[in-house]
């Protein structure tokens, strides 16, 4: 068990460092279309899709990651009181039977269509640059299941406690 | 039956008030009632939720305006900047608190959301002030609401979230807002000084110091801290304004001029750029989660009626635009107390909107009315972010009292400055008809 969530939580770790330094392109992409449109006359015409493009990959990625550094903002004037046994509950009641059937659901169908849009080789229509869809739509895909599993994690973890099994140290081993 | 839609909120809140992550809360809340109204296509729609929100060109000022202000803070600005206005400030009343309220503004125009600012300002602040024996009550509303000025001074995150959900350009709000904006902050600082002049014990004068720096040099070490950062403040807000770039570009030019300036100041670091870079992901994607959550469970509602029950109930209510805008007010102030501004932003704009519309309500004044208001729900407690920062870096002298009796003058100085805002409404139309002419 702690050997998975120690895994996942690697794996948002890595995919939240490229998430997050994609910023750096989207900086230098936005600088260079104003530079190329009032210095060189000759504005990109790849600019705006990029933007948008970095924007979305980087914080959908980015949610796996969040989650694990446990920045995802809660109202917690009620929370901040409860005892950590049932804060644990209200986190493994929530993941079980509210986020994660609708993540899985929304897992399963994401993948289906970002495998339609590859066959299909659908382009985002937006632009002149008019790149292939398939790409942000695997990352759509790609960003849900790493929160899938990252809530998975979470669980695990906040079972035992939820559950008041295991030995309240047991946190402290890992 | 088209009104148990308004069920919805009842079960939103729920799950906000027992402290689920308030993302999830939307995303589980939408999933629940389109469910119930959809049936197995909501996840249809959930997608394309999630590409509509994924491809927004104006969002993408989000994370350009977070690391702005991110990499600010780490850069070493603060203690120039501190020094330098508090030569010149340190000899008024209060003098020590209204040149905070001065770096505070200067922050607020570089940086596009509340938080860290804050932290940044009052480590270097609060100390002397204590030294100097200010009163505790002035120490903590001066860093809270001298900390939280970010959302009102643009650039502003707000209301890049805030635009495109009220159908207003982003470019619009952030002009709208410099009037209001310094406005607030300037019955700040007029507050500090007539309390410290009738009261001086409050904010002790500082008696002239034989260190007194020559004008000359006083003038060069401001020079030094003030221009740079004031170059980088008018390269983002001026192209904004004299429509030389989209909000999105001039974020970029932002971003671009913080990493440069913390190479003029020689105090870059690629661990300074790494915290940046990860402290930026995670604050967007807080926000953007929500806005994901939030426009889920928009849909949600409209397609269950929600929209037409809210209006009927509205029209039946026969408030005119007046009382509706008064209405939508005051349910964010009372919202303040208890949520983020992320939530009430994204509860209370996409219900609102139609009808504030379909009133005749000007969305721009709206919007920049909202901010004001959203202004107080970082100074009202239980759920106050700005009292939540001073906590954590202020003196043990310096109690929960304190800082609750510290943070009402302010509240009520940001009731002014609404009452203004609404009262002549030019004060917010006045600049972005002037500059944002198309053509």
């Amino acid at each position: 068990m702690e050997r998975v969530s120690r895994a996942i939580d690697r794996l948002s770790g890595v995919t939240g460092l490229i998430a997050g330094w994609l910023i750096m392109p989207l900086i230098a992409g936005m600088c260079y279309e104003v530079i190329a449109r009032y210095v060189f006359h000759a504005p990109t015409i790849w600019a705006y899709e990029l933007t948008y493009l970095l924007t979305g990959a980087g914080w959908l990625l980015g949610m796996a990651y969040t989650l694990r550094q446990g920045a995802h903002i809660r109202i917690d004037v009620v929370y901040l009181n409860f005892s950590p046994r049932n804060r644990a509950r209200v986190d493994v009641l929530g993941y079980v039977f509210l986020l994660l059937p609708f993540l899985v659901w929304l897992v399963t169908t994401l993948d289906d269509r970002a495998l339609a849009t590859f066959r299909s080789g659908e382009k985002t229509g937006q632009s002149a640059w008019n790149p292939p869809l398939w790409p942000f739509r695997a990352v759509f895909f790609a960003a849900f299941l790493l929160l899938t599993l990252q809530v998975i994690a979470e669980l695990m973890r906040k079972l035992p406690l939820a559950l008041g099994i295991g030995a309240p140290g047991s946190e402290a081993k890992r | 039956m088209a009104y148990t839609s308004l069920l919805i909120f009842p079960f939103l809140l729920t799950l906000l008030f027992l402290g689920f992550p308030v993302a999830f809360s939307m995303m589980a809340t939408a999933a629940v009632f389109g469910y119930w109204t959809f049936g197995g296509s909501f996840v249809f729609q959930a997608m394309e939720k999630i590409e509509d929100v994924a491809s927004n060109f104006v969002l993408a000022a989000v994370p350009l305006f977070v690391f702005m202000g991110s990499m600010l803070e780490r850069s070493g600005i603060a203690d120039k900047l501190f020094e330098a206005i508090h030569m010149w400030t340190r000899r008024l009343p209060g003098g020590l608190a209204v040149g905070t309220i001065i770096m505070c503004i200067v922050f607020a125009a570089s940086s596009g959301v509340v938080g860290a600012t804050e932290t940044v300002v009052g480590l270097l602040a609060i100390p002397v002030m204590m030294r100097y024996r200010y009163n505790k009550e002035l120490i903590v509303g001066t860093i809270c609401a001298g900390g939280s000025l970010g959302t009102i001074i643009p650039p502003s995150v707000v209301a890049v979230v805030m635009g495109p959900l009220a159908d207003v350009s982003v470019g619009d709000l952030l002009v709208g807002m410099v009037f209001p904006g310094l406005i607030m902050a300037g019955l700040y600082m007029v507050y500090i000084l007539g309390l410290c002049i009738v009261y001086p014990q409050a904010g002790p004068r500082i008696a002239h110091a034989e260190d007194d720096p020559p004008l000359a040099l006083k003038l060069r070490i401001t020079a030094e801290a003030l221009i740079p950062p004031l170059f980088m403040i008018f390269a983002v807000l001026g192209s904004i304004m004299l429509g030389w770039a989209s909000p999105t570009e001039a974020a970029a030019i932002g971003s671009a001029g913080s990493i440069l300036l913390t190479l003029f100041y020689r105090t870059f670091s690629w661990r300074a750029l790494q915290e940046a870079v990860m402290k930026t992901l995670q604050i967007t994607t807080m926000i953007m989660a929500i806005i994901l959550g939030g426009s889920m469970m928009t849909g949600a509602f409209v397609g269950a009626g929600g929209i037409l029950v809210a209006q009927e109930l509205v029209n039946s209510m026969q408030l005119g635009a007046a009382g509706l805008m008064a209405i939508v007010l005051f349910l964010a102030f009372i919202a303040g107390f208890f949520l983020d501004w992320i939530s009430i932003v994204l509860i209370l704009v996409p219900i609102f909107t139609p009808l504030l519309k379909a009133a005749g309500v000007n969305m721009v004044w709206f919007c920049i009315a909202l901010l004001v208001v959203i202004q107080t729900s970082y100074l009202s407690p239980p759920m106050a972010p700005a009292i939540f920062y001073f906590r954590a870096i202020s003196p043990p002298e310096i109690t929960t009292m304190h800082m609750y009796r510290g943070v009402i003058p302010f509240i009520v100085l940001q009731f002014i400055t609404l009452a203004i805002m609404l009262t002549w409404p030019q004060t917010v139309l006045w600049l972005p008809a002037k500059l944002l002419v198309p053509g």
